[in-house]
């Protein structure tokens, strides 16, 4: 069942009762042990643009046959120049072989119709969910137009702490692109939960050091006055 | 903080601040097992 609402600021968001579901809902019970054994590596890689960069990376991954979590906000980024970036990204990803219809056309909807169809299709990766906060842009201008039956949807549009930490529990490494609130939200979520081994122990990397500097800095302090 | 025992080393795994995907992504692939890194079919890079 779906039913739309509407956001505070007037625009209009899908939601669904799966929404509320466990992540992954049509995943058996195996453990992300069990898959990563299996050679279905999955990442969590938290990417908030198409920078040359990010895509670099992904394309890195899927060198790997890793299968990777992103592309939504790739493929909805506002910039012009990582737009461009991004097909191209896309070009090379398809010219290796990989899944074309990860590298569909621009825009959420193929993305989402792609994880839906990859779902029944069972294959040595995983593709394409998208957990984490919606990004004031994306808000604004696509959200109206998320197809229903889209899982990436339900997501993308109201992940709970659980179903964050279940995308994580599949994950085999972090790469945290620079990004907003929802990136540290993700980060320092990651971080607690490899501390209590609800997850992993895997690494995590961040991307761009010039941007992280505010954060090394952050924890210096902490260790000058003994305080935590 | 881990001076003062908030977390140790191992509790978090390993990472790091890195500017290079090639040296985000090739520790990642390290770290995992060889069983699982032998099925990994690296595609040549054009």
């Amino acid at each position: 069942m779906n039913w739309t609402t509407r956001t505070t600021d007037g625009n209009r968001e899908l939601l669904s009762r799966e929404s509320a579901e466990p992540y992954p809902r049509d995943l058996p019970a195996a453990s992300a042990r069990a898959m990563r054994n299996r050679g279905q590596a999955l990442m969590h890689s938290q990417v908030t643009s198409g920078s040359p960069r990010s895509c670099a990376i992904h394309s890195l991954l899927w060198r790997n046959t890793l299968s990777v979590l992103p592309l939504m906000l790739q493929e909805t980024t506002p910039n012009i120049e990582e737009q461009k970036t991004l097909r191209d990204t896309r070009t090379h990803i398809s010219s290796e072989g990989r899944r074309r219809e990860l590298a569909g056309a621009t825009g959420l909807e193929p993305v989402a119709s792609a994880v839906t169809a990859s779902r029944t299709r069972p294959r040595n990766l995983w593709v394409g969910l998208r957990v984490g906060k919606r990004p004031t842009f994306l808000r604004r201008n696509l959200i109206s137009d998320l197809p229903p039956e889209s899982t990436v949807c339900h997501r993308f549009l109201g992940p709970s702490i659980s179903e964050l930490r279940g995308a994580e529990s599949y994950s085999c490494a972090f790469i945290v692109m620079p990004g907003g609130l929802g990136t540290l939200d993700e980060l320092f979520e990651a971080a607690t939960l490899i501390q209590c081994k609800k997850i992993g122990p895997f690494p995590i990397v961040l991307m761009d050091s010039k941007y992280w500097k505010g954060l090394q800095l952050w924890g210096r302090p902490h260790d000058e006055t003994r305080c935590v | 903080m881990m001076k003062h025992g908030v977390f140790e080393k191992k509790e978090l795994g390993f990472g790091g601040i890195t500017d290079s995907p090639k040296d985000a992504v090739e520790p990642i692939v390290r770290s995992m097992s060889v069983e699982l890194r032998q099925l990994l079919k690296p595609q040549p890079s054009r």
